[in-house]
């Protein structure tokens, strides 16, 4: 499928992937692989109830990112198809 | 009204299944409980013999063009009749998506825009999802932090298309709200923050609404995040209070995501959340 809105999504993934001076390999994750082996959502090597830190960790990461990339968008270093209402890239829930 | 619920997080599960305080429900994330057996499903189950859950999801991605993807769908489908929770739910956005051929998915909340391609692709998902898991599904708003150029509704609009189009309802967060009317106030955009949630709020079709969610939020120096670590707001409390005259059936929820405190300190928000209703009912 690659509708408009499928390559806006792209791009925006895309952007992420490389607008990251960390290269957080964690962040973006290879969905199929990480659900295979149950580690989008959690750490596969510190037993059962990492499962329930995996969380806690996902929206620390997620917030930090948040920080990081904010601080590159304003640098101008990445071109987005918006217009920024905060300049930063995520949202939370 | 039932008693307001409350985010049940690692740190207090042995406290809570200890105690057994009086709390409305608990709510969960669906993908933390995916595994088909193990110490954290037996956790739930046994949360489950003495509160109602709620099963709040992160990674659906029903906002993504490329449509869902099924194993995750069947991981959700398969906790919901584990569990048999009283909602389940996730978000109007995106995550997962094909860069360069492979399938990769943001681990966040990736904002979609109100367009109606975007809301064609929502309504697909959650359709999808409804008739895989035969209940009504419950769709979230984010607080996000950008705007996209081209827009075909308000925020409200599109939600209200959303929730007329498939049946599903809304999870209002009132924390999001006011953490986007604070945001676009940084961005020049609006000077009253609470007057524009509180818009939002009414714009909103009564009834729509299944549950609330209540938070803390961080202010930067030029942005507010959403973090979930620490406690309510007064704006959002009032915010509240008129969401609550409005959706009077909607349960609500106290989330703590960031440095989580003491049980006693959700407990006592969640009170909070009690008199704000009992208020509105009297």
């Amino acid at each position: 499928m690659n509708t408009p809105l499928a390559q806006q999504q792209s791009q925006m993934l895309a952007g992420l992937l490389s607008a990251d001076p960390l290269g957080t390999p964690d962040f973006i994750a290879n969905y199929q692989d990480s659900m295979r082996a149950n580690t989008l959502f959690s750490s596969k090597n510190e037993g059962e109830y990492a499962v329930q830190r995996g969380w806690l960790a996902y929206r620390s990461h997620a917030s930090a990112r948040t920080h990081r990339t904010a601080a590159m968008l304003r640098s101008g270093a990445i071109h987005w198809p918006i217009t920024s209402r905060a300049a930063t890239t995520g949202a939370s829930c | 009204m039932t008693h307001t619920g409350i985010g049940w997080r690692h740190p207090h599960y042995a406290q809570l299944l200890q105690d057994k305080p009086t709390v409305g429900f608990l709510q969960v994330h669906s993908e933390n409980f995916f595994g088909a057996g193990g110490a954290a499903l037996a956790t739930l189950h046994a949360a489950r013999e003495h509160y109602a859950i709620s099963l709040h999801g992160v990674g659906l991605s029903l906002g993504s063009a490329g449509g869902l993807d099924e194993a995750h769908l069947e991981q959700l489908a398969q906790l919901v009749e584990r569990i048999e929770p009283v909602r389940v739910s996730d978000h109007a956005c995106f995550a997962r998506g094909t860069v360069n051929g492979r399938i990769v998915h943001a681990a966040d909340l990736l904002p979609i825009p109100f367009t109606h391609e975007s809301l064609d692709v929502l309504c697909a998902n959650v359709q999808r999802v409804q008739e895989r898991l035969r209940r009504p599904f419950i769709v979230e708003h984010l607080s996000a932090y950008i705007q996209f150029t081209q827009q075909d509704f308000s925020e409200t609009d599109f939600l209200n298309a959303l929730t007329q189009r498939t049946g599903c309802s809304l999870l209002l967060d009132v924390n999001n709200l006011y953490v986007n009317a604070l945001n676009e106030q940084m961005a020049g955009h609006g000077d009253d923050p609470l007057a524009a949630a509180s818009q939002w709020i009414t714009q909103i079709r009564s009834g729509s609404v299944a549950e609330m969610h209540l938070a803390g939020h961080c202010v930067m120096d030029d942005i507010v995040i959403d973090d979930h670590g620490s406690r309510v707001s007064e704006p959002v409390w009032a915010l509240y209070a008129l969401a609550r005259e409005r959706f009077a059936d909607a349960p609500a929820l106290i989330e703590w995501d960031t440095d989580i405190p003491p049980l006693d300190v959700l407990l006592q928000e969640a009170a909070q959340a009690d008199t704000i209703n009992a208020e509105a009912f009297a």
